[in-house]
Parts: C-alpha cells; sequence; structure tokens
C-alpha cells in the first residue's frame, strides 16, 4: 500500500527511474525463481530461458535508461518530509553514467554465459550479479548522499559475493576483506553525513553547492567530505592501495570486469559530487586531492610495473588512471570558473576508464578460463595466434596509454592541457610553478609507466612463447575452439569502441562532455581534436619514458630461459 | 467509547485462549487455536493504534484503574504481538516437551504485555509487568541455565520498581500515565523506576534460554523493560521535569558506555546465541541512550530501534535456532557452509545482521539515522555519541558477519554432510520476518510517523 501511495504522487520520470532501479531486483528474484524450478525438472533448457533472463533484464535496464533523456534535470524524493527520505535525478552527467554502467553490465551478462558454463552456484552469481546493477544505477542516479550510501551498500554487498565466488581460499580472503571494507567505509561515509546533515540540515545536492559555497565553519566540512571521501574509498577497494582493488583478481573475468571498471566510476562519481558541488572551487580541496591523487597514480602505476601476475597488473593500473582522474578533478576545483577543460577531461576519463577496464578485464577472463594462474610465467604465450583476444587487448591497451586516434589519447591530453592552463594561470598571477610543474612530470611518469606495464603484458601475452613446449602446444591447441563466436564478438567489439570514440571525438565525445560539464557549473567552449601534434608529441613522450622504463627493468626479467629459446 | 473493545480484545484474547486449551485435548486443535487468537489479536493491537487519549478511569484513593491509548503504547502493543506471534508460530514446531505449560505462560505473558501498552496508570503499569514477569519465570524454567539469574534480576528490579512507586505515592501526587501532566513528583522517584525497567530489560536479554523462550524474553519482557523506561520519562514525570536533572544528564553517558562493553563481551562470545544475547543487550541500552538524551530526533531512533532492532534481533535468534533445530550447530566456527544446507535462513540472517548493523538500505538504519542526527544536534558531546555509536555498528558488524561470511563461503571443497530439516512453521516464520525487515528498511515512513509521534511530547 504504502509503495503504491508512493507511485500515485510521483512524475512520470520518476516511475521511469524507480522502475530502472527495480528491474535488475526482480530479474535476480526471476533468475532465482527459476534456477529453483529448473533443479526439479529434467534437462537443460531451462538455463537457456535463465540466460534469456538475464540479458533482457540487461537490456530492458540499459533501455530503460537511455529513455530517461528526455527528463534531463529532474529530481524527486520519495518519503520526502519525513527526516529521511530517498532522492533521485537525472542530468548529463548522470545520465552518461548511467548508460555506461547499463552498457558494462550488459557486455558482462553476454560474456558470462561462456564463461561460467563449467562453474557452479550460477544462481548466487546471476542475482547478486544483478543486485549489482541496482545498486549502481541507485548510486548514479541518486540525488542526494543518504540514497548514494545506499546504492554503494547494495553494490558492494555485490561485489563481495562476486568476489568471493570462486570459492578459493584467496578468493574467500579478499571476500572477507571485501565485506570488512564495505561495513567500514559505509560507518565512517555515514559519519560524514551525518556531520553534514547536522550542519545544512539536509544532504541533497541541489543544496549542497550553495551550502558548501557559504559555509564559513570550514573545519567540519573539511572532515566530512574526507570521511565521506576515505569511507566511500575503502568500501569501493580503491583505498588502501597495496591490499584492496587487486582482490578483484580472484573474482570470475565479467564481474572482475565489472568491479575494475563500473565500481570505481561509482566512486568517482561520488569524487565528483564532493569536489564538484561541496568543495566546487576550494582551492584547499582541490590542492589535496591534487597531492593524494598523484601519490595514488605513481605508487600504483611503480606497482604494476613490477607485479608478476595478470590480473593484479590490471588492477593496480586500474588504481593508476583512478589517481589521473582524481587529479583532474583536483584541478577542476583548482581553476573554478575556468574549468570546462577540466571538467571535460574528468567526465571523459571516467567514461573512457569504464570501456578501459571492460575490455582489458574481458580479455583477462578469456585467458584466465584457461589456465590454472595467471602468474606471468604461466600466461606467457597465451595469447600468440588469437586474433580477437590480441585486437582487444592491444585495442584497449593502447588506448590506456594513450596512443593517438584511440579514446585514452584525447583524454591524457585534455588532462596535461588542464595543467598547462593552470600553470599558465598561476605563472600570470606571478606565483611559482615549480610545484605543478613537478606533478605534470609525475603526469608524464605515470603515462610513462603505464606504456612500460602495458608491454610487460602485451610481450608476454602475444610475442614471446612459453618456456613449456608442451604447454604452449596446447595454448595453440586453444587457438580454434578456445573463444567463443560471441566472446570474440565482445573482445572485438569492446576495444573497437575505445577506437570509434577515439576518431570520433569531435562529434561524439565533444557532445558527451559538453552535456555533463554542467554539472561542474561550467560550459564547454573549448573544441575536442583527434590527431594534433600535441597528441602525437604526448604519445611520443610516453612512449619514450615506456621504453626506457621497459628495457631498463623490465627486459632482462621478462627474457625467456635460453634453453626455451632454442626451439 | 465503543473503540475501547481495540484496547481490551487484545488482552482479554490471549486469556480466552487459554480457556480454550483446556476444552480441545488435541495438540493440532490446540495449535490452531493459538495460531487463531495470537493473529486475532495482533489485529486489533494495529487496530488500536487509531486510539488516542483515555478511555477508562477509575479511581480507588491514588490507584487509578485506567486504560488509554497512545503511540506509544500502540508501537509497543503491534510490536510486542507481531514478534511474539510469530515465536509462537515458530514454537509449533520446535516445542517437544510441555507443550501446554509452556503455551499457557506464553498466552499469559502476551496478554500481561498487552495490558502494559494501554495502562494509564502507573499501579496497573506495574501490575502487568509483574504477570508478565512471572509467566516469564514459568519460561524461562524449563533451560535452568538462567532461572537464578533471572529470578534475582527480577527480584532487584521489583524492589526498584515498588521502592519508587512508594515515593511517587508518598508525595500524593497522581499516577496517571496521561501525557503533559503536573509535575510534583521526586526525583528519587525516577531515578528508581527508571534504573528498575532498564535492569529488567537488560537482564531479559542477557538469560539464558532457549528459543522461542529466549524471543519471549527478548521481544518480549526486554522490550516491555524500554517500554516502562519511556512510559516513565514521557508520561509520568514529562520531559520537562528532567530538563537540570543530574541524573539523565549522566544516564546517557553510562548506557553509551555500557553499550559497548556489552559489545565486545559479545565478540568474545563462540556460542552465537550467547553472542546475539550480548548484542541483544548492547542495543537495548543503545534504546534507553537514546530516551534519556531527552532529544526529539534521538528519541526517534531510540523507538525505531527498539522496533527494528528488536524485529532484527527476533530474526537472527530465529535463525540461529533454526540452525541449532535443523543442524544442531551452535557455536560461531561451526557455521561454516551452512549457507550450503540453508541457503533461505542464513539469507534472513544476512538480511537481519545488515539491519542491526544499521546500513542503508536495511532496517535499522533510519534509527542510526535519528539517533546520530539527535545526539549531534542537542547533545554537548554529539560528536563522540555519534562516534561511539557508529563503532557499535562496527561491533555488531564484526560479531554477526563472521558466521555470514563462513556460512555462504565454505570453501571450494566443502561438501553439505546433511539436508536441512525443518518444517514450514520455522522456514515461513524467519521468511516473514526476512521479508518485513526488507520492506520496513525500504519503505520505513509507516513506522517513522509512528515514531514521530511518539516524539512529540519532546518537541
Amino acid at each position: 500500500m504504502e509503495f503504491l501511495h508512493i507511485l500515485s504522487g510521483v512524475p512520470a520520470a520518476a516511475k521511469l527511474i524507480l522502475l530502472v532501479l527495480a528491474l535488475p531486483l526482480l530479474g535476480g528474484i526471476g533468475v532465482w525463481g527459476i534456477s529453483l524450478y529448473g533443479q526439479t525438472i529434467p534437462g537443460n533448457s531451462w538455463r537457456d530461458r535463465r540466460d534469456a533472463i538475464i540479458w533482457s533484464t540487461c537490456g530492458l535496464t540499459l533501455l530503460g535508461v537511455l529513455l530517461l533523456k528526455p527528463y534531463w534535470h529532474t529530481e524527486f524524493s520519495v518519503l520526502a518530509g519525513t527526516g529521511i527520505g530517498y532522492s533521485f535525478g537525472v542530468d548529463g552527467l548522470r545520465y552518461v553514467l548511467a548508460v555506461l554502467a547499463g552498457i558494462l553490465w550488459m557486455t558482462a551478462s553476454l560474456f558470462s554465459r561462456g564463461y561460467l558454463s563449467h562453474s557452479s552456484h550460477k544462481m548466487r552469481y546471476y542475482f547478486f550479479f544483478l543486485l549489482g546493477e541496482s545498486g549502481i544505477l541507485c548510486v548514479l542516479l541518486s540525488a542526494d548522499l543518504y540514497t548514494m550510501l545506499m546504492g554503494f551498500v547494495l553494490l558492494n554487498t555485490a561485489c563481495w559475493v562476486l568476489t568471493g565466488h570462486l570459492e578459493s581460499d584467496a578468493a574467500r580472503a579478499a571476500a572477507r576483506r571485501a565485506l570488512l571494507g564495505m561495513v567500514a567505509g559505509a560507518l565512517l561515509t555515514m559519519l560524514g553525513i551525518f556531520l553534514l546533515q547536522n550542519m545544512f540540515g539536509t544532504v541533497r545536492f541541489a543544496a549542497l553547492q550553495v551550502l558548501g559555497a557559504t559555509c564559513q565553519n570550514r573545519l567540519p566540512l573539511y572532515s566530512a567530505g574526507i570521511l565521506i571521501l576515505i569511507g566511500i574509498s575503502i568500501s569501493c577497494a580503491v583505498w588502501p592501495l597495496p591490499k584492496r582493488l587487486p582482490s578483484t583478481a580472484f573474482a570470475p573475468g565479467p564481474a572482475a570486469a565489472l568491479l575494475a571498471g563500473a565500481v570505481t566510476v561509482a566512486w568517482l562519481f561520488s569524487a565528483m559530487v564532493l569536489s564538484g558541488l561541496l568543495f566546487w572551487r576550494d582551492g584547499y580541496w582541490g590542492f589535496m586531492l591534487v597531492i593524494l591523487s598523484i601519490v595514488i597514480a605513481v605508487f600504483a602505476a611503480v606497482s604494476a610495473v613490477f607485479n608478476k601476475e595478470l590480473k593484479r597488473t590490471l588492477s593496480l593500473l586500474c588504481i593508476s588512471q583512478t589517481g589521473l582522474i582524481l587529479l583532474s578533478l583536483g584541478f577542476c576545483c583548482l581553476l573554478g570558473y575556468n574549468s570546462s577543460v577540466a571538467a571535460a577531461a574528468v567526465v571523459l576519463q571516467t567514461i573512457h576508464h569504464g570501456l578501459c577496464q571492460l575490455v582489458l578485464f574481458l580479455c583477462a577472463g578469456a585467458i584466465c578460463m584457461h589456465l590454472p594462474d595467471l602468474k606471468l610465467s604461466t600466461i606467457r604465450g597465451f595469447g600468440r595466434g588469437k586474433l580477437s583476444l590480441a585486437i582487444g587487448f592491444s585495442l584497449g591497451a593502447a588506448s590506456l596509454c594513450g596512443m593517438p586516434l584511440l579514446f585514452g589519447s584525447v583524454c591524457l591530453t585534455l588532462l596535461q592541457n588542464t595543467q598547462m592552463d593552470f600553470i599558465s594561470a598561476l605563472a600570470g598571477m606571478g606565483q611559482s610553478t615549480h610545484f605543478f610543474q613537478g606533478i605534470r612530470i609525475l603526469t608524464v611518469l605515470t603515462c610513462g609507466l603505464t606504456v612500460a606495464a602495458m608491454a610487460k603484458l602485451l610481450v608476454l601475452l602475444f610475442l614471446q612463447k612459453n618456456e613449456d613446449p608442451a604447454l604452449q602446444a596446447k595454448y595453440d591447441a586453444l587457438n580454434q575452439r578456445g573463444i567463443s563466436v560471441l566472446m570474440k564478438i565482445l573482445l572485438i567489439g569492446s576495444g573497437a569502441i575505445l577506437l570509434l570514440c577515439g576518431i570520433s571525438a569531435p562529434f561524439t565525445l565533444r557532445r558527451i562532455a559538453h552535456s555533463c560539464v554542467g554539472f561542474f557549473s561550467t560550459t564547454l567552449t573549448n573544441q575536442i581534436c583527434v590527431l594534433t601534434w600535441e597528441h602525437l608529441e604526448l604519445a611520443l613522450l610516453y612512449l619514450l619514458v615506456g621504453a626506457i622504463v621497459y628495457f631498463v627493468f623490465l627486459y632482462k626479467r621478462l627474457r625467456p630461459h635460453p634453453q626455451s629459446t632454442t626451439e | 467509547m465503543f473503540r475501547i473493545v481495540y484496547l481490551l480484545v487484545p488482552v482479554l484474547m490471549p486469556l480466552t485462549c487459554l480457556v480454550g486449551l483446556y476444552l480441545f485435548p488435541q495438540m493440532q486443535r490446540r495449535r490452531r487455536l493459538i495460531a487463531g487468537g495470537l493473529l486475532f489479536t495482533v489485529i486489533f493491537s494495529i487496530l488500536g493504534t487509531t486510539l488516542q487519549g483515555a478511555y477508562w478511569v477509575n479511581s480507588f484513593g491514588w490507584f487509578e484503574l485506567s486504560l488509554q491509548g497512545t503511540p506509544m503504547g500502540a508501537i509497543f502493543a503491534v510490536t510486542v504481538g507481531f514478534l511474539l506471534t510469530l515465536a509462537g508460530l515458530f514454537g509449533f514446531e520446535v516445542i517437544k516437551d510441555k507443550e501446554s505449560s509452556y503455551y499457557i505462560a506464553f498466552l499469559v505473558l502476551f496478554a500481561a504485555l498487552q495490558a502494559m501498552a494501554c495502562a494509564g496508570s502507573l499501579p496497573l503499569l506495574l501490575i502487568s509487568w509483574l504477570v508478565a514477569a512471572l509467566a516469564a519465570d514459568h519460561l524461562v524454567r524449563r533451560s535452568p541455565d538462567g532461572v537464578r539469574f533471572y529470578r534475582i534480576g527480577t527480584l532487584i528490579s521489583s524492589f526498584l520498581l515498588f521502592a519508587g512507586t512508594a515515593l511517587c505515592i508518598q508525595s500524593g501526587t497522581s499516577l496517571s500515565l496521561l501525557p503533559h501532566k503536573a509535575a510534583g513528583l521526586p526525583d528519587a522517584a525516577a531515578a528508581l523506576l527508571i534504573l528498575g525497567f532498564s535492569l529488567h530489560a537488560v537482564v531479559c536479554q542477557l538469560t539464558p534460554a532457549h528459543v522461542p523462550t529466549a524471543v519471549a524474553l527478548h521481544s518480549g519482557m526486554g522490550t516491555a523493560g524500554l517500554f516502562g523506561v519511556i512510559q516513565v520519562i514521557c508520561c509520568l514525570f514529562g520531559p520537562a521535569a528532567f530538563a537540570n536533572s543530574l541524573f539523565l544528564r549522566i544516564m546517557p553517558v553510562a548506557y553509551l558506555a555500557l553499550a559497548l562493553a556489552a559489545g565486545i563481551v559479545a565478540l568474545t562470545r563462540q556460542n552465537l546465541l550467547r553472542r546475539l544475547c550480548w548484542l541483544g543487550t548492547s542495543q537495548s541500552l543503545i534504546v534507553l541512550f537514546g530516551v534519556c538524551t531527552l532529544s526529539s530526533a534521538a528519541f526517534t531512533g531510540a523507538v525505531l530501534l527498539m522496533i527494528l532492532g528488536t524485529m532484527c534481533l527476533t530474526t537472527l535468534l530465529l535463525c540461529a535456532c533454526a540452525f541449532q533445530y535443523a543442524q544442531g550447530k551452535t557455536l560461531v566456527p561451526q557455521m561454516e557452509g551452512i549457507g550450503r544446507q540453508m541457503p533461505l535462513a542464513l539469507f534472513c540472517f544476512g538480511c537481519a545482521s545488515f539491519g542491526l548493523i544499521g546500513l542503508p538500505p536495511f532496517a535499522g538504519s533510519s534509527a542510526r539515522w535519528f539517533l546520530a542526527t539527535g545526539a549531534l544536534h542537542d547533545l554537548p558531546w554529539g560528536l563522540i555519541a555519534a562516534i561511539a555509536l557508529l563503532v557499535l555498528a562496527a561491533i555488531s558488524a564484526v560479531a554477526l558477519l563472521q558466521p555470514l561470511s563462513h556460512g555462504f563461503f565454505p570453501g571450494k571443497d566443502f561438501e553439505p554432510d546433511t539436508k536441512m530439516h525443518y518444517g514450514p512453521c520455522v522456514g515461513v516464520t524467519i521468511l516473514v520476518l526476512a521479508g518485513v525487515l526488507l520492506v520496513v528498511g525500504l519503505f520505513p515512513a509507516y513506522i517513522l510517523y509512528w515514531a514521530q509521534s511518539a516524539a512529540v511530547i519532546f518537541a
């Protein structure tokens, strides 16, 4: 009755949002139901029906999100007036990120069928898989911090189960860490939200920008902001660095793609809410973000270069990219009203991050389907002769490294432009620019380290042969039947999106950025170019740094033993 | 005046069922009668929420025999009625010996608690409480470990309560529980009454007992103690009487410290039921903290926690009992792989655990929200209180998520040795409770409305 009463008083947009949030949950219950039913009947036909339910749920949810376009700038609350209610809303940024989440879930659901064909406990996997979609959409379509936290709890509950799904000892330990992280993070975030509620009497996004800007007592405000940022970082496994996010390595391939791609997108959205609304034009907050982010980016990139496991390396690169996005966000706060390029960089980097992690982790998933572990010595030579895998992985890797004509190149160039803008502005005011020049150098170093780490993986997977000839023969035998047609299409398709976005950047990416930067109270006037001397120059710089790091630190380590090369 | 039946039926119906127990010798018929009677009582308790004010007043000197309908009474009646009804249904499957004597005591307890909910004066409240305590004593006797502890606790509580009442009678002021009454009662009486009810609430939570007796103790008598404290503060004395009271400045600190201590003790317990008992104690002490802050928002949070926390704890207790009943597992380390054997029960356990921790959107999150924001807003040490509340939530998380994590992920090589063996009464009961918890967690508006109605007195 209460639910019907709620629905009777809300506009069409609100009903659509509620439907979008409820659809995956209903799909999850449907999967549960059909799996229970399937256990009582002979044959496997129910498995197809189950997969049909999952795909149609993800597809309908994506469609529902796409249909939200006419309702931009709509906000509504459920149970408003009780002192505690849920608020949802759509604007350019939230729409684009929700569509991105829908695409990620759709792709991962398609990939899951082949990946999990020999796995047990699929009902549990799919139920929480769909619960995670509800959770992330709740985060991305939320219009207040409490609702956002609710979404994070749902999302992280799903992550907990997905991380431990394979039930190896390492996976169980990672799941336990994820569960503790979720609770600890949620409680810290709650404390921050309590402080904000006590200060302002509301935690709605629409009010936070004005209230944050006019707040005189900044110390409690910073405390609340830091608590929320740290809390959500812990629950999303982005912090602390060495232990947490690499736990995605233990999740099944498609789930790992979502953990690395979508969950960090949700985390970045929360960081955007804090930086773009509560601490908008706050120099101290921006400065703190810059320092924090560059530490994260460099540290994670260095760890990635020296890591000896595929998924962990990818996870660390994922954290490094997250650091670079946070860096753009920091410059966004520092630049204030002139931050349109920085805001565009933040938005495009976030989208790129989600797509790029999807393709890389799907490739990792396609590899680990056939291997007992993903140690570099084991995966050596696995990719030889597997064209779809090579195309998908290479496109993802090249985009992550900022190679021209790809999506990543556009993002990294925007980040460099942002830094140049700020340094020029500082120089114009007669202030020292040494610190930010240093930050710029560290950014280039991070990108170079990313190139080195990716080169390491590409060389190992596709160029070198395994030291064990028998194992290499086994890998070669998988060339024809190792990856299903659907998975090949998904690998190439998700990689091709990065290329398409890069080539069509002046049209597609500019339009996306233009519609999203309104969240940061700015308007994008600059053009976004595809291939300029600037892009080439930066790419060459990254390649140069990457080559130095590779040949100095990695080349000898990765060289196969002489006896294996005699063949 | 006709609507007084909404107050009388919940009290009289269980007693009528008692008569029915003697009329029907077959246990199956008795069970149907009890189930019907309890459900009927709950329906009338819900109808009783529409009542407001005194409905029957007869004074015999200081002894005032009156019934009243208040938001707080309605909340208490419905919560206790609903949970004890489910505990009763659960018992149909679990109780094997001396079933009749169990249900006689259970029905008396049920009727006495409903009488407490509509008591319009302190003497009537005390008499109802005493009858309920005696009925609970009969239930506790089924597990001899806790009899002495319960009796000593009840004796001390009774002494404190009767001493407080005697002081009130001596002052010559009316003992009516109608809100906004005139002041004039001694502070010492307030202290004695609050301590008496609080002590008994804690004693009930800590008394070792088998489920569903434990549910009757925790959800019934434990909540009755909390309700007694609320009635004393809000109705007998009125919040204004405590504006400058040193006692009520000290008590929130003491309750919070004790709640932390109880939470830490819970972590050290390996027996799941004992761990839940200590967590229940911690929750009760948080409710008392919220009530004693005299803040409108914190009071709302306390009432919400009284309802939702009790529901969560009842679910956890019933799930723990189901584990014990079906698999014979009582210790936390034994819960490894229980999710494979009893997935539904562990799912319900998970929902209730998240609710008790207070994570949104599960039931219990709204209670934490109001408690913390109320403390931050109205207490000079509000930040410390809010942090302590979150620390308590973290302690609950550590205590509850350990069996949950072990239960869901036992490892690749785990082979369940036995299948689940519990019937529909157990399964349906915990499923209904978990369903209600999920719905109430997502849509807390009605319960919130009740709690805020009860908190109007602080505005």
